[in-house]
């Protein structure tokens, strides 16, 4: 008989205490000071411990894995380039534009389609930039692109096209809108706060925009350049702009992190699906050893496999029964519109500074430093790396490894990884995560166990199921640092800041709607343990408050809070067509 | 710890009175669904808490979506309409409703949804009852369903008959679809320990449950067989039921378009494990649940409010004493 070592919970993991730390004013006195000391963040030294390799044109094709559709020059050409691979750039501009008058609004479209990048431009730039990289040993190549794609409202789609093209679109989140599915995504519904949509910048019931344009490049002056021309021909075609948000990576050392300070956008699913027929030459390279099972679900370490169906429509979908398996494509949406993606903007301010104070009185409040206590709520240090994988403090080198962040899972130990030969790659020799099945180191509430709880089961049922509702995130934050500041001035503080949530899917419903209302939004899913501390929102008949089940060495200790730290301030909810769905259809 | 005496009642319900043999009948049939010890792989097991002492180290509440599954999951993907109508279809026998979660919609002259009943009630409870006094049963059906229900509705010959009209066409009580018995889902937590060889994890690990296209199968599967391989011993939690631990109304809209009122009512069971939910505006207001929006959609069918409610059971796991 083998009994795994195994710590016992105090008090058998029942709540013991319950607190309220909701603020009754703003942050003062000793949050205040907290908040201005916590300076944590610019401590990391994040290097290039490593730099990626480059994607490989052949090589050989997972053995034992079915056979992955082929996105040749032709599908390649026509998929919009934010939706795969993803633009990735430092600075990125995004126009909400109304449309006026149909007629000249597709005569812009006529215009702006050769700029719009595709999936093949942007892969071929990626893999030049990586070279490049891989050459030159550092990040900062001095190659530069400027990038521009595309999404249309169900109204956009109904004026351009027809009433029942729009209405054919089978996603029902798509045809209502973002302003009146916003409550149900527990959004705030009082004209008091802040975040109901009324008051938003854009995307609210009075307020809703077409047409965005996402624009973007790895240099500012030659972005400004390209936002100055498209917003003065989208004005020339009366498309009125009722907004435009300009966003950055943060600078220095937060480069690809969020307003809080922790790095962001780590873990992606694997886009399933190969760039030609050549063995091995796949849309997400797999480094996974053909000696491990996990070469079938993962093309990194903790990197999911998912079916393109799940972000390009008409294409094989995710089996919600079998992590491995596709399901038949989708075919509730007009022809036309096949292999374009929804996409969903959330313009999400942050209040860095409530935030922080909520960490200095929770931290204060179960003896534990700040910095654990904030990890805790995001399951991930600032650097990035898996507060599984290093309990105890911050490990840059960990955060930085695109080998190693991701390669964690929550219910058993998680075994080393088994990778092919990577050249200049040493291999991880990070501790390995131990089973937290019980949620002591990485609570349930921890925003990366919320959204993304990998192995576990779930209130759906099998982990199968949480393969297809990944999303693809390509979002980036807006407005000046301020964590990490040494004594801000107010002015600072009271800028103006947040991230700008863009992500594609190919159903808004179960896949974006479910990770924020269903898990983020509960106390109780995907499993018992709080709501998420990060973008968890309480819309049940008016109550805000939410509450976590915060581990202490004593038992648990349920924390109360109805501050919000995470506030909607506009968005809305998109479809980015194929290059040929515009000229054919939309600009025809 | 020390052994447990006597296994509660779901939610520790007192409905019949103090000293009955109701109780310790209610303990012998759950001792008989639970064996003594059934013991997995790595030196874990499902044990009897009335007969195996353990120290308790954790508890883990499992939760699942109160809405079945496998109506929705992979056949309605991309038609919830269709789900909707179809897990709202089947009033004499609830079959689509298997998700140990049944509810009964009651619609107004016009055909508008008035109430919602939801319940995580088994039929073996009230089968004791029945056994122990027809007559509880029947004060039971009076106040949950109509005072005009007879005892006479709710037999057929001298046996209760659970399929009774006022547990079927014209109300609820408890379950009622053919595998929504609490035995059911003592077996099926019992039935996850073993299932050779030992996984290293969820990913590559197959419970018995594991492929089931429900919510619920696949969740206590996973969960207990993971536990188990971790050489626990693992049990439900005292006193075993099936319970709706939440709901989320967020984004329910009036016809105004404001957020709605709190217009849940717990009837049986207390917060945390609620045995009946009811959902009802309250008379006055000037419209009916059928009026109520989610998200934009009206609400057609009480299905639409179960996908927004959470069913649980929970469990504890230890080493042995």
């Amino acid at each position: 008989m083998r009994t795994k070592m195994f710590t016992p919970l105090k008090n058998a993991g029942q709540v013991i205490e319950e607190i309220d730390l909701t603020l009754d004013q703003p942050a003062t006195g000793p949050d205040a000071v907290a908040f201005a000391n916590f300076t944590f963040v610019p401590q990391l030294a994040l290097k290039d411990i490593h730099l990626p390799v480059l994607t490989p044109l052949v090589g050989m094709d997972v053995p034992g894995s079915p056979p992955e559709p082929v996105f040749d020059s032709a599908a390649q050409g026509d998929v919009q380039g934010n939706i795969i691979p993803g633009f990735n750039k430092d600075h990125q501009h995004f126009l909400f534009l109304r449309i006026r008058k149909p007629k000249y609004a597709k005569a812009f479209l006529r215009e702006i389609l050769p700029r719009i990048s595709t999936m093949e431009e942007v892969i071929a730039f990626r893999r030049l930039y990586r070279s490049r990289r891989f050459l030159l040993g550092r990040h900062n190549t001095y190659l530069c692109s400027t990038w521009v794609n595309i999404g249309f409202s169900h109204r956009a789609i109904e004026l351009l096209a027809s009433k029942a093209d729009a209405d054919a679109f089978g996603d029902r989140s798509f045809q209502l809108g973002l302003a009146r599915r916003s409550s149900y995504l527990g959004d705030p519904t009082s004209p008091k706060q802040n975040g109901f949509s009324r008051k938003w910048k854009v995307g609210g019931p009075k307020n809703e925009a077409d047409i965005v344009l996402i624009l973007a490049s790895d240099h500012v002056s030659v972005l400004d350049d390209l936002v100055d021309l498209v917003k003065l021909r989208a004005s020339a075609a009366a498309l009125e702009l009722i907004f435009e948000q300009r966003g950055d990576t943060l600078p220095g050392n937060l480069r690809g992190h969020e307003h809080f300070g922790f790095k962001d956008g780590i873990s992606q699913p694997g886009v399933r699906g190969k760039l030609s027929p050549a063995p091995g030459d796949y849309i997400t390279p797999r480094y996974i050893s053909a000696g491990d099972a996990r070469r079938l679900y993962l093309a990194r370490p903790g990197q999911q496999l998912v079916w393109p169906g799940q972000f390009l429509l008409g294409e094989q979908r995710q089996s919600t029964e079998d992590q491995l398996n596709a399901a038949a494509a989708a075919a509730n949406f007009p022809t036309w519109a096949r292999r374009g993606s929804y996409l969903v903007v959330r313009r999400l301010q942050q209040d860095v500074r409530q935030f922080y104070g909520f960490v200095a009185r929770g931290a204060a409040r179960v003896g534990l430093a700040p910095d654990k206590f904030a990890a805790m709520l995001v399951g991930r240090w600032p650097s990035g790396a898996p507060i599984l994988r290093v309990p105890g403090a911050d490990n840059p080198a960990l955060g930085d490894d695109d080998f190693a962040n991701n390669h964690f899972i929550f219910d058993d130990d998680t075994r080393p990884s088994s990778l092919t030969p990577i050249p200049g790659y040493p291999g991880d020799a990070f501790p390995q995560a131990a089973a937290d099945f019980l949620a002591q180191v990485c609570p349930h509430f921890a925003h990366i166990r919320k959204v993304h709880p990998r192995d576990t089961a779930t209130e759906m049922g099998k982990p199968a199921d949480t393969f297809a509702r990944l999303i693809l995130r390509r979002g980036i934050p807006y407005g000046p640092r301020l964590v990490g500041v040494k004594r801000p001035k107010p002015s600072l503080i009271a800028k103006d800041r947040g991230l700008m949530f863009l992500c594609y899917g190919a159903s808004i419903e179960d896949q974006f709607e479910f990770l924020q209302r269903r898990w983020s939004n509960s106390g109780s899913q995907p499993n018992r343990g709080g709501f998420d501390p990060i973008i968890g929102q309480n819309g049940r008949h008016g109550s805000r408050v939410r509450f976590i089940d915060f581990p202490t060495p004593a038992g648990i200790v349920r924390i109360k809070m109805k501050d919000e730290w995470v506030t909607p301030t506009g968005g809305g909810y998109f479809f980015a067509p194929t290059i040929s769905a515009i000229r054919d259809v939309l600009a025809a | 710890m020390a052994l447990l005496p006597q296994f509660d009642t779901p939610a520790s319900l007192r409905d019949a009175p103090a000293g009955s043999a109701f109780y310790s009948a209610w303990n012998s049939f759950i001792a008989t669904g639970l064996s003594a010890l059934r013991a997995g792989d790595n030196g874990g097991a499902f044990y009897d808490p009335t007969e195996t002492d353990v120290n308790i180290a954790a508890t883990k509440t499992l939760t699942w979506i109160g809405f079945p599954r496998d109506v929705l999951l992979p056949g309605n993907r991309d038609n919830k309409p269709a789900a909707y109508a179809s897990a709202d279809s089947d009033v004499a026998f609830r079959d689509p409703q298997n998700e140990y979660f049944e509810w009964y919609v009651t619609r107004n002259n016009a055909g508008k949804i008035s109430k919602l009943t939801f319940v995580t009630e088994t039929p073996e409870y009230y089968q004791k009852l029945w056994d122990t006094d027809p007559n509880l049963v029947l004060t039971l059906y009076r106040t949950l369903v109509s005072p005009a229900v007879t005892l006479a509705d709710l037999q057929s010959g001298t046996a209760y008959n659970k399929f009774n009209r006022w547990n079927t066409t014209d109300g609820i009580v408890h379950y009622i679809q053919s595998i929504n018995t609490l035995s059911a889902a003592l077996g099926l937590a019992q039935g996850s320990v073993i299932a050779p060889p030992p996984f290293p994890d969820n990913f590559e690990a197959r419970p018995g449950s594991g492929t089931a296209r429900t919510a619920v199968d696949p969740r206590v599967g996973f969960d207990v067989h993971m536990l188990v391989r971790k050489g626990l011993y693992v049990t439900f939690r005292d006193p075993i039921g099936l319970y709706i631990i939440e709901w989320n109304d967020s984004g329910f809209t009036k016809p105004n378009g404001t957020p709605v009122g709190n217009y849940w009512t717990i009837v049986r069971g207390s917060p945390g494990m609620v045995l009946r939910l009811e959902y009802e505006v309250p008379a006055g207001a000037g419209f009916v649940v059928g009026d109520i929006r989610i998200g934009g959609h009206l609400i057609e069918y009480g299905g639409q409010v179960a996908e927004h409610i959470t069913v649980s059971t929970s469990g504890t796991a230890g080493t042995p004493a």
